[in-house]
């Protein structure tokens, strides 16, 4: 995050979010304290309190982590040059992925960063943004490279609508208790999108 | 800003006021119980500090009762905003439900019904912040009322993309799932939620109205292939 100041050791700060991420399997946001994420990192609350001001910060940091593999992750898989339907196949297959390699820090970034405080909250618009607007990009692009493909342009607050209504449907698989089938959502989310950009679907 | 990148606008069939009309007749009922009374006392506090700082002296202050027959009916503020809140939903499903006027182009009648339907949603702007962000800060309860809210906006959707259908058989259509009815009504509520707390309530219905139709469109009609 770039209001965060260069961290004096990376490695250690890392740990302690992963610790936050160790924790969130056991528990939830609200429930986990400071003794579940310094034990998780083996480390102190002295170093803890080195590197963040609170708990809210730490997960705040998870949940940029986690965001930024989400787009190489995306970035890496997807071929630009491919029918946009597969694209978009592609690109709900690695968010569920994601998403599915640690059902429970997904799940708080997803449900409990809400109730999470209003950091969190503007922690979550501005993430949401960032995905909305990496998104309209996308298909933009998308548009410019394949003319013919019958690709609509996609607004900011259109894109910002589908990035709520896709992670809908992931709070309500969590919900039903479907965290690790995650990956059956994929036929849902890939309609969705498809009606969204697609004159051919 | 989005109306304008978004397609084109259809003749209002619903001005402004008439939609916040209807939503008033609804609203300025006299309350007859004691329970009601409590209830419109809640919405009072709210419209004036906001729920988070809405105390249930205030509440009972507005509703000119006693604590003893506050604790009589709730067990707390956040059980009595929640049943404000299922009154709410009843409200605007009422509204979304009788917000449609048959129209030449479809996609009209999606532009018209979600105008209407946003407009409802932000006569009281300290209501819709309430209702739509710090709601959500109340706890497991409020999360579930929160769905169970949404699943009811999301059946009247469906109704209304039904009964649109039949009105227009030369559009080539297929039914929305109730699961993407309520994905859509989600990501709608998601955008509004974005216009809030950006302290851009009284802009909702005219920018995101073209935004919420055009998802609710699309998501029905089949794309020639």
């Amino acid at each position: 995050m770039s209001a965060t100041p260069a961290p004096p050791s990376v490695t250690t700060r890392e740990r302690l979010v992963r610790g936050l991420a160790a924790a969130l399997a056991e528990r939830r946001y609200v429930d986990v304290t400071m003794n579940d994420i310094v034990r998780h990192a083996r480390t102190s609350k002295r170093t803890f309190y080195e590197h963040f001001a609170d708990k809210e910060e730490c997960f705040l940091e998870l949940y940029a982590r986690v965001c930024d593999g989400l787009y190489t992750a995306q970035a890496a898989r997807v071929d630009p040059s491919s029918p946009m339907r597969d694209q978009i196949r592609t690109l709900t297959e690695v968010y569920l992925e994601t998403l599915s390699a640690s059902p429970a820090v997904s799940r708080a970034i997803l449900s409990d960063i809400i109730g999470g405080g209003d950091a969190c909250l503007v922690a979550r618009r501005r993430e949401h943004e960032r995905y909305a607007d990496a998104m309209r990009l996308y298909f933009e692009h998308a548009r410019r490279e394949q003319p013919d493909a019958g690709i609509r342009s996609l607004s900011l607050e259109s894109a910002a609508a589908l990035v709520g209504a896709i992670n809908e449907l992931v709070l309500r698989a969590f919900d039903a208790g479907r965290a690790d089938e995650l990956v059956a959502l994929a036929p849902t989310i890939e309609d969705l999108l498809r009606s969204m950009v697609l004159d051919r679907r | 800003m989005a109306s304008a990148r978004e397609e084109r606008q259809p003749p209002a069939a619903i001005s402004p006021e008439e939609a916040t009309a209807l939503w008033q007749l609804l609203t300025t009922e006299e309350p007859k119980t004691p329970r009601e009374r409590l209830l419109m006392g809640m919405a009072a506090a709210v419209q004036e500090r906001g729920l988070a700082a809405s105390t249930v002296a205030d509440v009972v202050r507005h509703a000119r009762a006693s604590r003893r027959t506050f604790y009589e009916h709730f067990s707390d503020r956040d059980d009595c905003f929640l049943e404000l809140y299922e009154i709410i939903i009843d409200r605007l499903v009422w509204l979304f439900e009788n917000s449609v006027v048959p129209q030449e182009v479809w996609y009209d009648e999606f532009v018209i019904a979600s105008r209407t339907y946003l407009y409802g949603l932000v006569v009281s702007p300290a209501l819709a912040r309430a209702g739509i962000a710090e709601m959500t800060s109340l706890g497991p309860r409020a999360l579930e009322a929160r769905t169970r809210g949404l699943t009811r906006l999301a059946d009247v959707l469906i109704q209304i993309h039904e009964e649109g259908r039949r009105r227009h058989p030369d559009i080539p259509s297929r039914p929305i799932t109730p699961e993407l009815a309520l994905a859509i009504i989600a990501g709608e509520h998601e955008l509004v939620l974005q216009y809030v707390q950006q302290d851009r309530i009284a802009a909702i219905p005219e920018e995101l109205a073209p935004v919420c139709a055009r998802m609710s469109y699309l998501i029905g009609v089949i794309a020639p292939d």
